[in-house]
Parts: C-alpha cells; sequence; structure tokens
C-alpha cells in the first residue's frame, strides 16, 4: 500500500544581501487517516536560493510553496510549484530544495516515503550602510498585515500584488503572522491588491515618504461575506463619530428588504422615521438639516416613494459613512447630519466553478432581483480587453403598479393608481496606475404619482381632491479624479452636473421646481512633515433654476393651525435664477505623538441666496490610549482604548420659503448649532466593541416666526434650542457566523422660538431609541436574522378644549377643525416592533441564487403612529402603522 | 437647491404619511345629533362697505328633537395676523403667542336696555337682540322645532346697516367679550351681534386698508372678517377661560357635541370690485338612480324645520320610494345627484388672472347628509380647478333604516360659495 503522508513544514529563513540563510525550521502536526504513530521529516541541510537581482533591488520578499516528496533516505526526489511567487522566485526556490536533505518520515519506527508542503521565504535583511554610505534615504517601507475579519486572526500565503508608482507589479506573499513588507521602496503611491483563496479580495492605495515606514493593516472577509464596506482600514477618522456599516450586514438586516440605506435606521443617532417617510432624523434634527451625497456631491432625495428603498441599490455601494454631528470641515450648509455614499468600482474577478475564486481577472458579472415592490438588474465587467477600464451597469423598477392597481380598482377604491420608480447607475472606471483613477458616472431616479381624487378628503375637501401630481427626478453627470502630484501632494476632484425636478401639484396648488445644479468639489492633500498633514479644499454649488409656488401661506411646525386651507388665498412665487453656495476648507491632520489625533478645521460658507457668509471653526480629537496607534508597530494584538471628542461650529442657511420675499421674511441670518462631542471605544474582544458617545448641541439663530409690530407673523433668527443625548453601540463584529449589535439612544431635543417665550419638545424629539438585531448563518446556505426596536412614541398635538367642543365647524369648507393645544405636547405609546429574516442561497456551478424572506413587524403590532380623529373630533383612536408584511425575493447572481 | 426641494419633501410627506385610521362608526353624512351643514353668503366675496347676509343649513337629529333651539353669531375679528381665525380668542399665551383682549363696541340699538334687563354683561350678549325682537317663533302644529328669538330678529341685530363702521353708536354700551379684535392699524372695528339661521353685518369700508399689502404684491389687496356662530340646544353662554368663548348649557349642565355646534365661516373682501364670486347653482332636478326625482327645496327654502307637509305633499313619489335593505353589506347603492347647472359649472378665479394671467376654474365639491340610511360615498368632487368637470358626483345612499329620510346635498366651491337641495326619501 502506498502510504502518503501530507505534511505542512513553515520553515522562516532569513537572507543576507546575497544568500538566503535558514533561520529555523518548525514541523506542523501531522494527520493521518489510519492510527499508526507518524514523525514527519526533518529538514537537515537547507541550500541557499540565489536571490532574484531584480527582486532584490527593488526590495521585494517572497514566499514560494512547494510540494516535496521525501524518500525513505531523506533526499528529494520531487520539487513541485504549489503555489508560485512570481517575480524569478519560484525555480531558484525549486531548484535548492531538491538538494535539502531531511530525516526521513517515520512511522511505527520505519522510515517511509512523504509528501510535503514547504514553504521557501526569501526575505531581506537591511544592509547597515558605512558611515561613508550613509546618505538621506531615497525610499521607504510599506509594511502591512494580513488579518481574517472578524477573527483578528493572521492570514498567511495570501498574494499581495503591488503596482509601483512607475507602473511596475510585484508580488508578496503574506508569512505565517500574515506579515509582508516591501523595503527601500520609492516614494509614491502604490496600489495594492490582496488575494486569498476563499477570501474576498482587499484593494487599498497607500503612500510612501522617503524615510518613512507605512504600516497598514488589512482585514479580508471570507468568500461571500463581502469586504468591509470602509475600505480605508484603519485611517482614523478625521470625524469624531463615523458610523460605517458593512456589506454583509446591510444585506441581511432585517426589515429593510437588503437596502444598504434604509439599514441606516438601525444605527443610533438615527431616529426612527414616522410611517413609511424615510426621513432621515438625527440626532434630534429636523430631516432637512440632514444632507445626504454620492462620493461628495449632493442628491437631493436619497428615497425612493414612501422609503420603501433608496435610490441607489445597494450592489453599487462601496462604502455608507454616516456622521451624526461633529462632522469634518469638508463638510457644511448643515447643522444636523451627513450621509456620504461612495460607489463602487467594477468587481472584474473571475471565479471558477461553484463561485471558488479564481487567480483571473477581466470577468463580467451579472444580477437580477425581484421582489414584491420592484426589481432591478446589473452587469458589470471590464470594458473590452483592457484592464484599466471597467464598467458598471444598473437599473430598477417599481413594479407595485401592476399588480396595486388592479386591486385597488377591485376593492373600489377612492385612488387606484399606483406609483412609479426607477432608478439607473452607469459607471466607467479608468485606472492607467495605482496613482492615479478617473471614474465617470451617470445615475439617475424617477418617481411619478398621478391620479385624479373623486372622493375628496373629508379634512379639507376643496384641497384635497382634484388631480394629483407628485413627481420627483434627478439625474447626475459626475466625474472623480483622485491623482497624486507629488510625493507629498495628492489631489481628490469631483464635478458633476444634473438635474433636480419636483412637481407636485394638487387643484390649484403648485409646488414645482426645476434645476440644473453643478456642483464641484476639490481637496488637495499635503503633508510637509511627518505627523502633520494639511486639507485644503473646496466646495461648490451652483444651480439655474425654476421655480413656481402657489401654495397658501404654510404653517411652520409649532405654530397654531390654521384650519382648513380651502378658502385661504394663495400666495405665488415664480422665479428664475441662479442659486449659489460656494464653500472653502481648510482642516489639518496633526499627530503630536502616535496616539494622538488633531483635526483642527475651519470652514467658510457663503449662500447667495440669503447674502450671508458663515465662518465654522471646528476641531476634533483622538486619542489611543490603548492600542491602536498607541501600539503601532507591534504585532500583538491588543484590545483597543480610544478617547475622542470635538467642538465646532455648524451653519445652516434658511430655507426657501424662510427667506423668500412671497413666503418668507427676505435677509435672513444663517441658523447656527455648536456640537460638543466627547466618546470612548473600547474593544471588548476580538469580536466584540462597545462605544460610547455624549453630544451636546447648543443652537441659536434658528430661524422661527413670531407677530412682527405689524402684527403679521415674520421669520426671524430669534429661535434657539438644545439637543442632548448619549448613544450607545456594542458591536459584535461580522465573523464567518454572525453579526449583530445593540444601539440605544437617549436624547432630548428643544426648541424655543424666542427668548422670551416657552421652551418646548421639538416636533422629533425621541428620548429612547433602542435597537438589538443579528444575524447568523445556519449553514447550507441558510441564514436567520431578526431586528428588535423599542422607540419613544412619537410627539402628537393634543386637543385642549373640553371634551363638550372639542372643534369648531368650519363651514366654508365643510370641515371641523379642532381646537389644539401646545403642538407636539403629547406622546402616543412607545413604539416596539419585531423584524424577522431567513435567506437561503443555492450555489450552481456557474451561478447563484439567493431567495429571502423578509417578514416586517412579525407579531403584528398595532403600533401607534399617530392619533386619529372622528369628523367632529368626538372620538378619539390611534392610528396604527404597518400590519405584517412579509416581502419575498428573489435574486441570481452569474 | 437642495433646501428649495426640501420644501416641496416635507409637503409631500406630510399629505403622503402611511398610517392606518381607524374606522369611526359615526359618519359625518349621517345626522345624529344637532348639526350645522353649511352656512351660505348672499355674495361670498362683499365690497369693503357692503352688508353681507349670512344663512346657515342646520338640522337636528338628536331623538330628542323637537327641542328649542338658540342660533348666535357675531362678527367681530377682522384682520386677525397671519389670517389665523384662532387669533380672534385663543388665549396664546399657552401657545407662546400674545394675548390681545379687547373691550368692543357693540353696535345693537337696544343693547342699553338689554344690559339693565338681563343684569349681567354676559346674559346681555345673548339676550341683546331677543328683547327687541318679535316672538319667538314656533313652526308647525306639532311645535318641531322652536328657533330661538334672534330667528327673526334678523332686523335688530343688522341695525347697523345704516350705522357708522367706526365705533359705537352713541348711546351704545361697550361690552368685555373674549373675542379678540385683530384690527391693524389704530382703529377696532365695531362688533356685530345677531340670532337666528341668517345673519347680516356690515363689512368695515377700511377692511383692506388698514391691513398691510400682500407680501406678494401682484396678488389684490384683501382683508378678512371671521363670523363665529353657534347653535346650541341650550343657552349660549360666554365662557372667557375656554378655549373656545362660547358655551351652551341647560341650566347648570354644559351641553355636549350632540347638543351645541360652534364654527366659523371667513368672509372675504377685495377691494377690487372685478373680482366677485357667486354661489355654485343648483338646478331644480334631482336623480336617482339617473331617473328624475322629487326634491324639497333649493337654497334658504330650505332653511329651518322641516315642515310635516313636505312628506305630506306627497313628495315620496315611485322615483324617491326605496325598499329597505338592512345587510348594508350586500345593498346595492343608491345614485342621487342634483344636476348641478354645468352651462355655468365653475367661475373663474379672478385673482390668479389678475395677478399672473393665469385662469383657473374653482375647485368645487358635493357633500350628502341624511338622517336615515348610510352613505356609501358621501363627498364627491365636482370640478377640479385645472382637470375641469367631474360628473361622477353622486353620493351612493343605502337605505337601511325604514320611514321618510331626509337627505341635503351641498354644493362648495373653494371660494367660500355654498348652494344646496334637500329631498325627502320613502324607505319601505
Amino acid at each position: 500500500m502506498r502510504f502518503v503522508v501530507v505534511f505542512l513544514i513553515a520553515a522562516l529563513f532569513s537572507q543576507g544581501a546575497l544568500a538566503a540563510q535558514p533561520e529555523h525550521n518548525a514541523a506542523a502536526a501531522s494527520s493521518s487517516p489510519l492510527q499508526s504513530e507518524i514523525t514527519p521529516p526533518q529538514l537537515i541541510q537547507f541550500e541557499p536560493a540565489a536571490y532574484p537581482p531584480a527582486a532584490e533591488a527593488a526590495g521585494i520578499e517572497g514566499s514560494v510553496v512547494l510540494r516535496l516528496t521525501v524518500e525513505e533516505n531523506g533526499s528529494v526526489s520531487e520539487s513541485v510549484i504549489e503555489r508560485a511567487a512570481g517575480n524569478d522566485f519560484d525555480e531558484p526556490a525549486r531548484q535548492a530544495a531538491l538538494k535539502f536533505k531531511f530525516q526521513p518520515a517515520v512511522r511505527d519506527g520505519v522510515p517511509v516515503r512523504a509528501k510535503i508542503l514547504y514553504e521557501y521565504r526569501f526575505t531581506l535583511t537591511p544592509k547597515v550602510p558605512t558611515p561613508e554610505q550613509a546618505a538621506p534615504p531615497t525610499g521607504g517601507v510599506l509594511r502591512g498585515k494580513l488579518l481574517i475579519a472578524g477573527l483578528e486572526t493572521p492570514l498567511s500565503g495570501a498574494v499581495v500584488k503591488i503596482t509601483t508608482p512607475k507602473g511596475n507589479a510585484v508580488e508578496i506573499n503574506t508569512d505565517a503572522e500574515g506579515n509582508w513588507a516591501l523595503s527601500n521602496a520609492e516614494p509614491g503611491n502604490y496600489g495594492v491588491h490582496v488575494e486569498a483563496e476563499g477570501f474576498a479580495s482587499v484593494d487599498s492605495d497607500e503612500q510612501i515618504t522617503a524615510g518613512e515606514e507605512t504600516a497598514v493593516t488589512y482585514r479580508a472577509s471570507p468568500e461571500g461575506q463581502g469586504v468591509e464596506v470602509t475600505v480605508q482600514g484603519e485611517r482614523p477618522p478625521r470625524e469624531v463619530t463615523r458610523r460605517t456599516i458593512e456589506r454583509r450586514e446591510v444585506q441581511r438586516v432585517p426589515g429593510t428588504s437588503g437596502d444598504a440605506l434604509r439599514s441606516l435606521q438601525s444605527l443610533p443617532g438615527l431616529a426612527r422615521a414616522p410611517g413609511l417617510l424615510g426621513l432621515l432624523v438625527v440626532r434630534g434634527q429636523a430631516p432637512e438639516d440632514t444632507e445626504t451625497f454620492v462620493d461628495g456631491n449632493n442628491v437631493p432625495i436619497i428615497y425612493h416613494f414612501g422609503g420603501l428603498s433608496s435610490v441607489i441599490p445597494t450592489e453599487l455601494l462601496d462604502r455608507i459613512d454616516f456622521y451624526p454631528g461633529n462632522f469634518s470641515a469638508r463638510y457644511g450648509r448643515v447643522m444636523g447630519g451627513i450621509v456620504d455614499v461612495g460607489l463602487r468600482s467594477a468587481d472584474t474577478q473571475c471565479l471558477a466553478d461553484y463561485g471558488k475564486p479564481s487567480d483571473k481577472t477581466g470577468c463580467y458579472h451579472g444580477l437580477l432581483e425581484l421582489d414584491m415592490i420592484d426589481s432591478r438588474a446589473m452587469v458589470q465587467g471590464p470594458v473590452g480587453d483592457s484592464k484599466k477600464w471597467s464598467f458598471v451597469a444598473a437599473g430598477r423598477r417599481s413594479w407595485v403598479d401592476v399588480w396595486l392597481t388592479p386591486v385597488l380598482k377591485s376593492a373600489g377604491a377612492g385612488v387606484t393608481s399606483a406609483p412609479v420608480y426607477y432608478d439607473y447607475q452607469l459607471i466607467a472606471d479608468y485606472k492607467p496606475n495605482a496613482n492615479d483613477r478617473l471614474s465617470l458616472r451617470f445615475y439617475g431616479s424617477d418617481d411619478m404619482l398621478r391620479l385624479i381624487i373623486k372622493d375628496p378628503a373629508a379634512e379639507d375637501p376643496g384641497v384635497v381632491g382634484g388631480n394629483l401630481t407628485f413627481h420627483t427626478g434627478f439625474y447626475r453627470a459626475q466625474a472623480l479624479f483622485d491623482t497624486k502630484l507629488t510625493r507629498e501632494v495628492n489631489l481628490s476632484t469631483s464635478v458633476a452636473a444634473g438635474m433636480d425636478q419636483i412637481e407636485f401639484t394638487l387643484g390649484q396648488w403648485a409646488f414645482t421646481i426645476k434645476d440644473h445644479p453643478i456642483l464641484s468639489r476639490g481637496e488637495l492633500q499635503f503633508k510637509p512633515l511627518q505627523g502633520f498633514k494639511l486639507n485644503v479644499g473646496l466646495d461648490y454649488q451652483a444651480a439655474p433654476f425654476d421655480l413656481l409656488v402657489r401654495l397658501p401661506e404654510p404653517p411652520r411646525p409649532g405654530e397654531a393651525s390654521p384650519g382648513p386651507f380651502t378658502t385661504r388665498p394663495l400666495l405665488e412665487q415664480r422665479e428664475h435664477g441662479l442659486a449659489f453656495r460656494p464653500g472653502w476648507y481648510t482642516e489639518a491632520e496633526v499627530r503630536p505623538t502616535p496616539p494622538l489625533l488633531l483635526v483642527p478645521g475651519l470652514r467658510i460658507d457663503h449662500a447667495r441666496d440669503s447674502g450671508h457668509t458663515d465662518l465654522s471653526p471646528r476641531i476634533n480629537a483622538r486619542y489611543d490610549l490603548i492600542g491602536g496607534n498607541q501600539s503601532a508597530g507591534s504585532d500583538k494584538k491588543t484590545l483597543r482604548t480610544t478617547l475622542k471628542g470635538g467642538v465646532g461650529l455648524y451653519s445652516q442657511p434658511p430655507q426657501f420659503q424662510e427667506t423668500d420675499k412671497i413666503f418668507g421674511t427676505p435677509g435672513l441670518e444663517s441658523n447656527r448649532a455648536v456640537h460638543y462631542g466627547l466618546g470612548i471605544e473600547q474593544e471588548l474582544t476580538q469580536h466584540i466593541e462597545v462605544s460610547v458617545e455624549g453630544y451636546y448641541k447648543h443652537l441659536t439663530h434658528l430661524v422661527s416666526r413670531t407677530p412682527g409690530d405689524s402684527g403679521q407673523y415674520l421669520y426671524g433668527n430669534q429661535g434657539s434650542g438644545s439637543v442632548i443625548g448619549m448613544e450607545t453601540l456594542l458591536k459584535y463584529k461580522a465573523d464567518a457566523r454572525f453579526f449583530g449589535w445593540l444601539a440605544y439612544t437617549l436624547s432630548r431635543s428643544v426648541r424655543r422660538d424666542a427668548d422670551n417665550l416657552p421652551e418646548y419638545l421639538f416636533q422629533y424629539d425621541q428620548t429612547h431609541i433602542l435597537t438589538v438585531l443579528g444575524s447568523y448563518r445556519l449553514g447550507r446556505g441558510w441564514e436567520a436574522g431578526a431586528r428588535f426596536r423599542l422607540v419613544s412614541g412619537s410627539l402628537v398635538t393634543p386637543i385642549r378644549s373640553a371634551p363638550e367642543l372639542p372643534a369648531l365647524y368650519a363651514a366654508d369648507a365643510a370641515a371641523y377643525t379642532p381646537l389644539q393645544g401646545r403642538p407636539f405636547s403629547r406622546r402616543v405609546p412607545l413604539f416596539h416592533q419585531l423584524d424577522l429574516r431567513i435567506d437561503k442561497t443555492w450555489q450552481f456551478r456557474s451561478w447563484k441564487l439567493a431567495a429571502f424572506l423578509d417578514i416586517w413587524n412579525a407579531y403584528n403590532n398595532a403600533a401607534v403612529e399617530d392619533q386619529s380623529y372622528n369628523f367632529n373630533f368626538t372620538q378619539r383612536a390611534n392610528a396604527t402603522g404597518l400590519p405584517i408584511i412579509p416581502s419575498l425575493g428573489l435574486r441570481g447572481e452569474i | 437647491m437642495k433646501k428649495m426641494s426640501r420644501f416641496g419633501w416635507v409637503i409631500l410627506s406630510a399629505l403622503l404619511a402611511c398610517s392606518c385610521a381607524p374606522d369611526f362608526k359615526e359618519k359625518a353624512s349621517e345626522l345624529k345629533g344637532l348639526r350645522v351643514m353649511a352656512v351660505k353668503k348672499d355674495s361670498p366675496y362683499v365690497a369693503p362697505g357692503q352688508t353681507v347676509k349670512l344663512t346657515m343649513l342646520w338640522h337636528d337629529g338628536s331623538d330628542k328633537s323637537p327641542r328649542r333651539i338658540q342660533i348666535a353669531w357675531i362678527a367681530a375679528c377682522y384682520d386677525p395676523a397671519s389670517d389665523l381665525y384662532s387669533l380672534c380668542f385663543t388665549d396664546h399665551s399657552l401657545d407662546g403667542l400674545p394675548i390681545t383682549s379687547s373691550a368692543l363696541p357693540l353696535i345693537a340699538r337696544d343693547a342699553a336696555s338689554s344690559v339693565s334687563d338681563a343684569g349681567s354683561a354676559d346674559a346681555a350678549l345673548l339676550a341683546v337682540a331677543a328683547s327687541s325682537g318679535p316672538a319667538p317663533s314656533v313652526a308647525g302644529a306639532d311645535g318641531a322645532v322652536i328657533v330661538d328669538a334672534g330667528t327673526i330678529a334678523d332686523a335688530s341685530a343688522t341695525a347697523d346697516a345704516g350705522a357708522p363702521d367706526a365705533g359705537p353708536l352713541p348711546g351704545s354700551p361697550t361690552l368685555s367679550i373674549p373675542f379678540t379684535n385683530q384690527v391693524f392699524g389704530s382703529g377696532a372695528f365695531p362688533a356685530t351681534i345677531g340670532y337666528g339661521e341668517s345673519f347680516s353685518f356690515r363689512m368695515p369700508s377700511q377692511i383692506v386698508s388698514v391691513r398691510p399689502a400682500p407680501q406678494d404684491s401682484t396678488i389684490p389687496a384683501y382683508g378678512i372678517a371671521y363670523v363665529f356662530f353657534a347653535l346650541c340646544a341650550g343657552e349660549v353662554r360666554i365662557e372667557p377661560d375656554a378655549a373656545f368663548p362660547l358655551a351652551c348649557y341647560d341650566g347648570t349642565q354644559r351641553m355636549g357635541n350632540d347638543d351645541f355646534v360652534a364654527g366659523y365661516s371667513a368672509v372675504y373682501s377685495y377691494a377690487n370690485s372685478s373680482i366677485m364670486n357667486s354661489n355654485p347653482q343648483i338646478q331644480p332636478k334631482l336623480q336617482i338612480n339617473d331617473k328624475n326625482a322629487a326634491f324639497d327645496c333649493i337654497g334658504e327654502n330650505c332653511s329651518g324645520l322641516i315642515p310635516p307637509s313636505s312628506i305630506a305633499a306627497g313628495h315620496c313619489s315611485a322615483a324617491n320610494t326605496l325598499p329597505l335593505c338592512e345587510d348594508k353589506k350586500h345593498c346595492p347603492h343608491v345614485k342621487i345627484r342634483p344636476l348641478i347647472d354645468q352651462s355655468h359649472p365653475a367661475e373663474e378665479d379672478q385673482v390668479f388672472n389678475i395677478s399672473h394671467s393665469e385662469k383657473f376654474g374653482e375647485q368645487m365639491w358635493i357633500n350628502y347628509y341624511a338622517d336615515r340610511g348610510e352613505f356609501a360615498k358621501d363627498l364627491r368632487l365636482v370640478n377640479d380647478a385645472v382637470a375641469g368637470w367631474s360628473n361622477e358626483y353622486e353620493a351612493e345612499y343605502i337605505p337601511t333604516a325604514k320611514g321618510t329620510a331626509y337627505l341635503w346635498a351641498v354644493v362648495h366651491d373653494n371660494r367660500g360659495g355654498a348652494e344646496w337641495m334637500r329631498t325627502s326619501l320613502c324607505i319601505k
């Protein structure tokens, strides 16, 4: 019987300038299907291989995995390259191994023939320069470590492909500790691509500076889990708080149908938006206080009709950055939060049979997904034979109208039209070398609902009846260009032009706006000194626009009810003009000591429409008490403890209707907020991290409306307010089986319309927001998850008067109007909801099929969203949210 | 531009917020208690200095009917800030808004004697017309509805027809009433109080001129008067501390929503005499399931109590007779509608024609009410300001109760115009 034992011998070798020398040998544990005692071969004579001159000159290290046949006499009869290292390492290693001498393997005391895996490593030992050789260093070192995401254990044997500034490619293998290094490297920007069998590839750009060592850590996720959405790795954020979600997580959060942007609402800092509005209510601020961006250029909407899905599909997202406060000077014009999503480049990686990764690139991929709401498709791959150009094309259309319209008609509903929406994305990326990247995009969205309401609403029949048009749409043609100008200077630019359109009509009412925004951003990053980096940027928004507003004077939130609008005179504004809001900023990243990062910044914004200029100084800081940069260079994994904090001024120009000469009061200044933030991040285990952050926002110059001297209500900057809160996130980082987190937010948001007026709870105040979610891979393609939310009830306006007369009859509208109490002074009962999700994936030879069942409101809780009254407000009942809704989806990928 | 977009988005979101509202058993179209259905002005837009007459369409669907009903009107609030009706009376210190209460000059010729008779200002307020008007009218031999003296005290209540509109008449008392006279400028306009189904008052001559010009300078300047009313199956009293300062009492017991309705009507006045509005026109035709049927009355002829003669007069023709259907889930819906003058379906809204050269029609809709039976559809669109006429404005009625049912159809436009028709149905 031929007996073959496979051993893995991990041997480490160090090599001088010209010769490889054995450092030590190690034999791994053996295994056998038989219950025999086996002693693996032991290397007793090492033969050094010649170090390839080109690789040595380039400072490249590498390792070659060989399959050796060790005969009974200890000689090597066969040497086969199992995993090549390239760069001329392979053949010298193979030849050298044939000259090895082993103490043969022994089974039951008898020498036997054996096959083993042997890793031959080529490493460089830096020469000690003689005094006369000592000169200013011209090269730097890029040293990296590769870990398995979630497990935080080293990943050895992975191939690190590096593209030098000149476009040359070198390959290095990670060692047993996951380390790799590129020494004496020419300063410049290097592209790094990491591949490991069974793991998703990792891409990154790194900068090497002469005389410095750049240390990076990458984390590779097991294949199928996706990579971390944030690809910046360990680089600390400029902001105090940046929430990121991994792609696997966003695709599996129950209750979101796999929509990434909807999963944002499971993070601390974001309140639950009532109903299906899909509003972003960040840290006690109004939805309009938060801005949404795609790679730095703002977009007018982020969700489709009803908030059921976002306008950018999850598959196209490279990252989602959510800054709930104390954000960098890169962003301005709002005093709430920032959501900036990044679009990804095409995936050109090839797959072998049954979804296994392949070394090849240049392949095409496709996706088709269908659920109850919409269907979408995506294709991506290289452009022709080019390895520098790639593309992604995707589109989605709702099909609710196909099945809902007949249902409504058969039910005799007054409204028998359903909304229709679609979105589309086309991305072309050009990456000529590691220093430059050009990305061209064209994307957009359109939502349309048009109908005639023949059964008007009883609350205001003269208004809410007749023709209704609701149309939103936008598109962007966007170009992003990143380049390295010199060794110390990087330039990132983005320019976008497009169209925004909102059309809303209801009888005579109209709100239509069409503008053609031209958005540009540019940031120059300059690193003149070690530990000091300066970022200077501009952020311009210009938009020729056509506007028509024909509405009655709208009450602001919190004002007394004007009663039915039926007979109220309409105001009209028609305007054709140019909105122009330029912004400039500068920000430094100062690291006086390794664990401390200070980010002072200053931003200047001008709003042509209001005519005011705002100056916004900010400073953020992070300090690694333990771990992180505190222990940089150490291979030992420590549990990181980071303190962080910041303070900054944020300005937000008044809204259009507030400063408009027809609807508002011209001459208003910007709203202002001072953000204070303080927090701590603590890794509890390799898997579990907790962060606690407290924040306080002092709001001044808020635009509010109070009676002027003439008796008319006028807008002014006399409002004030504050938001105080605490956010806690206890997170189990995604590993091969599980991910989940517990998020809790405690907050209070108040406003005051003028100094002499009482303080009141802000409309969007939510005291407690608790979210617990988790998802577990059961095996055989099954995954199950659950999300539970417990949130303080929304605020509603109660009826103040005695029960004998809760409302007055507005005779002209034939409707009752309630005698209301203090606006938003009553809280409806606690909201709680459980969402469940089950996924099943079938892997076929050349494609993959996945099905999911997302069950919203699994135990059918009648969550109170508002309070509803009968026609004359003598009876009150709770208006409840959506009942249990199962959402079934199918998804095929090739 | 994003901020502009947000403006529209917020409006849309408010309209489109998804929640499941409960289905209340009692509908607005079912007249189970004391109810006001409409207030019609003889001229929906009134020129400054002109007198306007308001007429109320009401019905007492209570089991306690017939009973004594008191109707009171007060026109005392002109041009409140931002046209907010609630500023006419609300104690806005609770809402962070200023309180301004005024001593209003009361115009009523016999006010002095009323005060002395009643002995208190509150009582005097409501006794003003009663003391000077004719005796209460009792309509019908069965005494179905007794309308307080104010009904026919209209002449006394409108005694200001020839009176100056700035300041009280010589000898008139000044009463403190809890309606705020939010008049711009230095002078206050007089309050006018009246009783009964109809009420007239004179629009102050300066109603437009005392007010700041509209911020939208292209829109014609206007003024607004809020007329408040109370319909009470007892005695109307003043309650200054209440959210609304009028209440309805039966002795010491405050009466609730089945016995008391309070409300308001806004009367607009444009200085530009070309801006007019007339009430919708209902033709003297009624269709039940597309067949011509008899109707009882149109407009002011329907005011007051329903005379028993209307039934006895044989209005229950074949077309007006419907079979009882108690299982409403399986009942055929009876389609009923008045014929609205389609040759003159809706007027043009001159305001936008003048200001922006835009032609819009009026938004018109129709409300249906009945004191017996139920509706499947009771509120229908008649004319859309942009899309135009809609022929599908019929009610869908379900005769679920035996007996004589009265059905009202009230046509409204969005500029304060109204007209109505009543018919009777025999459900067997």
